[in-house]
């Protein structure tokens, strides 16, 4: 399994009246760097949620997931306030803690808190720290906190960064990032009201009720990197199991009440996601998944953490549609790509969220169908791979995936390039290296890299490997680079050879003996170069299948033929997701105005409804 | 039974005998709708005829197509495509309002309206019409403010409830409220001043 590095040990009181937890924390770190240490970097990441803090200056200045912050309010303050730290062997050095802002150097940010020890750490050592802290959670904000009589422990204790390629990796949270931690044990002690009903990272060890009117329950978790716990007073809990790869999985489902009805779907997609995953990528070795639906109105849906994940729905939520899916498996997906191929968020989050988003679209295809896997309710679909793509091409020209996830433009363009982006250009490649070894490939990427940190390069290096190919040029431009996709059918054109004897003639229209002269002209609009399949359709039923390079900006195909170019398409086995606009992919030589006459009746229905209602009412 | 069937009869002959009515009001109405829409027409077709991307809107209706359309920069402002329905819909409105004194004339009516009789009727109404619309519609705007105030504020307050239903069962209850309240209101306005309108001439007869 993992490489150990760190155990936590953490008993936590919390608070259900106030929303604060108290703890103290034993933190025994492994230093298997290879070097001596004589610091240690730590988050707290509860410290976001100051109206000061990076993390709300960002989220205020490029929007964000949740929260706007047009007015700032009591409710949304977080604090996690390291109380005491002692390093055994070394004494109480509290008084040695100061914040650092690595990067943004914004002095009032207190995300991460840097420890400077009395005496460095000797390779392969092991040191302790004995931690207490006091957390406020917030009303829910970044999928942590409080709402109403439920709350959601994410990112509730001091953790200590990364060691990672020769230097701690402690980022600073901001609006557009999420995590990054090192594998090991957690043994978590959590006390709560008796009346609450309580799920976490991890196996539930024990659960004792004390004098208090409190009870203490228990959890311990091999190989995870993180932990969450939520309570409720009112969660509905259905528990199923999973007969694994590596043994059974015990599914422990968590609803709301008005959604109570959803539990079987909820069910449903869990162990169809696990079933998928453990046969497209690899095996799911933990023993327990809790799938949480969290409060409604919270911002606290859509969340992953090690064997413990969020969804989201709505007491409406019609059968064909089939949003609690998507993110049901989207978030059980992370339990791969995060949870065991432990990415770093803060730098490589397209590897998280973008590989992630990839095998969405395959696994939700092979679950829900290809053209049906979002929506499929009276006539009316939509897929996640057309999602995907449109979450793309609404930013499409603004960063390169490669980018730092606090350094793009916008939270859309965060959301957009890591997620529709990443999730374009791998299906783009499924198109160059062929389906079966683009699968081959991930699960060679997941088998290698599980439970480790890998870089953006040992994915890229995986995949030429696997398929035999160099695909720099096609990395270069998808992943590094920001040029837009778009190849275009410029025009189309057919006319008779001898037009001039055939103007003299009475025309015969049908004449099947006219030799016509088509011409096929095409365009790469864009900067991204890529070899493209083309594919003319003439009216004799003939399809001829030509291949461009795309070097040049245009290109034409001619034919002497006895029959006229009907159509012609560019990518007609629709395998480039990365480009920008469909529409003019394809071109027909003779319109036909019945989609946007569909389109447009619909419309001209809505405008007669609106009118006639508002006369009528009004007169 | 007899009654119910004679009162269905008799109400299918007047619409049969005033259908004229509704046929303009509906070819009014389309036309006007057509307008409305033409702008975003002629963009759908200029997007959408010459692919063979869009034939996914043809079996069945692929949503991400109509999305990728209106995400096209050539599709304009969604403004471009709602403004003139709306101002169109506006339009068929003040129409109707003008035209439904000439209207209600015909239905009063046991016989077949000459044209002239029922614009006559309409210009003699018109201004009557618009003094009550004028009229209705600050006294009208006033009360729905008011009520959809408590409205969002009961919502808001529902909205602290662990029922997550109740917000919005209370903010279909309260439309419906508010919905009621103003076709009451309306009528009731309608009632009143024509009482008041009765109460003068009565005291004019009286004092004159």
């Amino acid at each position: 399994m993992s490489q150990r590095v760190v155990h936590y040990e953490i008993d936590a009181h919390y608070d259900a009246t106030k929303h604060t937890v108290d703890a103290t924390e034993v933190l025994t770190y492994h230093n298997l760097t290879g070097q001596q240490l004589d610091h240690f970097p730590f988050h707290l990441y509860q410290n976001a949620f100051q109206p000061k803090a990076t993390w709300v200056r960002e989220a205020k200045q490029q929007g964000s997931r949740d929260t706007g912050y047009d007015k700032w309010e009591d409710k949304e303050y977080g604090s996690e306030d390291m109380k005491s730290i002692e390093v055994v062997g070394q004494g109480d050095l509290t008084s040695k803690l100061n914040f650092i802002q690595p990067d943004d150097g914004n002095k009032d940010d207190k995300t991460v808190v840097d420890l400077p020890l009395s005496k460095p750490i000797a390779p392969g050592a092991y040191v302790q720290f004995k931690i207490a802290f006091h957390d406020q959670m917030p009303e829910t904000q970044a999928r942590s906190g409080w709402k109403r009589d439920f709350v959601l422990g994410g990112q509730w204790f001091p953790k200590v960064g990364v060691w990672w390629h020769g230097a701690w990796n402690c980022h600073q949270y901001h609006a557009t990032t999420e995590f990054f931690a090192d594998f090991g044990v957690y043994d978590v002690k959590i006390t709560v009201p008796q009346f609450e009903v309580v799920g976490a990272s991890g196996v539930k060890v024990s659960e004792v009720n004390n004098s208090d009117q409190t009870k203490t329950l228990t959890y311990h978790g091999d190989d995870i990197h993180d932990f969450a716990w939520t309570a409720s007073p009112r969660y509905k809990v259905k528990d199923g199991v999973f007969q694994g790869q590596m043994g059974p999985v015990q599914m422990h489902i968590m609803m709301q009440p008005a959604h109570w009805s959803q539990v079987d779907r909820h069910e449903k997609i869990l162990s169809e996601s696990l079933e998928r995953f453990q046969q497209f990528y690899g095996p799911y070795p933990y023993k327990t998944i809790t799938l949480v639906d969290p409060e409604p109105g919270s911002a606290a849906g859509g969340m992953e953490y090690p064997t413990f994940i969020t969804g989201d729905s709505s007491w409406f939520m019609p059968g064909g549609l089939y949003l609690p899916e998507v993110v049901v498996e989207h978030e059980f997906g992370h339990q791969y790509w995060y949870g065991m191929v432990a990415t770093n968020e803060f730098e490589d989050a397209w590897m998280d969220e973008g590989i992630n988003s990839y095998t969405e679209v395959k696994v939700l295809d092979s679950i829900l169908g290809q053209n049906t896997s979002i929506l499929n309710q009276a006539g009316i679909t939509m897929s996640e791979r057309e999602q995907q793509r449109l979450f793309y091409t609404s930013v499409a020209d603004l960063d390169a995936i490669a980018e730092k996830a606090y350094d793009y433009y916008s939270f859309n363009a965060y959301g957009g390039t890591t997620y529709g982006k990443t999730a374009s250009v791998l299906l783009t490649l499924e198109g160059i290296i062929g389906k079966d070894t683009m699968a081959q490939a991930m699960r060679t990427y997941f088998m290698k890299y599980r439970f480790t940190h890998p870089t953006k390069e040992d994915f890229l290096k995986t995949v030429e490997e696997v398929s035999g190919k160099d695909l720099r040029w096609y990395f270069n431009q998808a992943i590094y680079g920001t040029q837009v996709l778009d190849y275009a059918v410029l025009k189309i054109d057919s006319f008779p050879v001898n037009w001039y004897e055939e103007q003299k003639k009475a025309q015969k229209k049908d004449d099947k003996n006219t030799v016509y002269r088509s011409t096929v002209w095409l365009q790469r609009k864009g900067e991204f170069v890529m070899p493209v399949e083309v594919q003319i359709n003439f009216d004799d039923g003939e399809k001829i299948r030509e291949h461009w390079d795309g070097q040049s900006r245009w290109t034409k195909f001619s034919y002497e033929k006895k029959a006229k170019v009907e159509s012609a398409e560019v990518d007609p086995d629709h395998t480039i997701q990365l480009d920008r606009n469909n529409f003019n992919n394809s071109r027909l030589a003779e319109e036909n105005g019945k989609p946007a006459l569909k389109v447009s009746n619909y419309w001209l229905f809505c405008t007669q409804l609106l009118s006639q209602f508002a006369a009528w009412w009004a007169v | 039974m007899t009654e119910n069937r004679g009162l269905l009869s008799g109400g299918w002959s007047m619409v049969t005998h005033n259908k004229r009515y509704i046929f303009w009001f509906w070819l009014l109405n389309i036309t006007l709708a057509e307008f409305g829409v033409s702008s975003f027409r002629s963009q759908a077709h200029a997007i959408l005829d010459h692919n063979t991307y869009s034939s996914r809107l043809l079996s069945g209706f692929d949503v991400g197509v109509l999305v990728d359309m209106f995400a096209r920069p050539e599709s304009g402002a969604p403004a471009a495509m709602s403004v003139p329905a709306f101002f169109f819909a506006f339009v068929f409105f003040i129409v109707m309002a003008a035209f439904l004194p000439g209207v209600f004339q015909g239905y009063a009516s046991n016989y077949r309206l000459p044209r002239d009789e029922f614009f006559r009727a309409c210009g003699r109404n018109l201004w009557r019409f618009i003094r009550l619309l004028i009229m209705a519609g600050i006294v009208m705007g006033v009360v729905a403010g008011i009520l959809f105030a408590i409205q969002g504020a009961l919502v808001k307050k529902a909205g602290d409830s662990t029922n997550e239903l109740l917000p919005f069962e209370l903010q279909m209850t309260i439309l419906a409220v508010i919905f009621l309240v103003m076709t009451i209101f309306f009528v009731v306005l309608l009632v009143l001043l024509s009482l008041v309108l009765a109460l003068m001439v009565v005291l004019l007869l009286i004092f004159c």
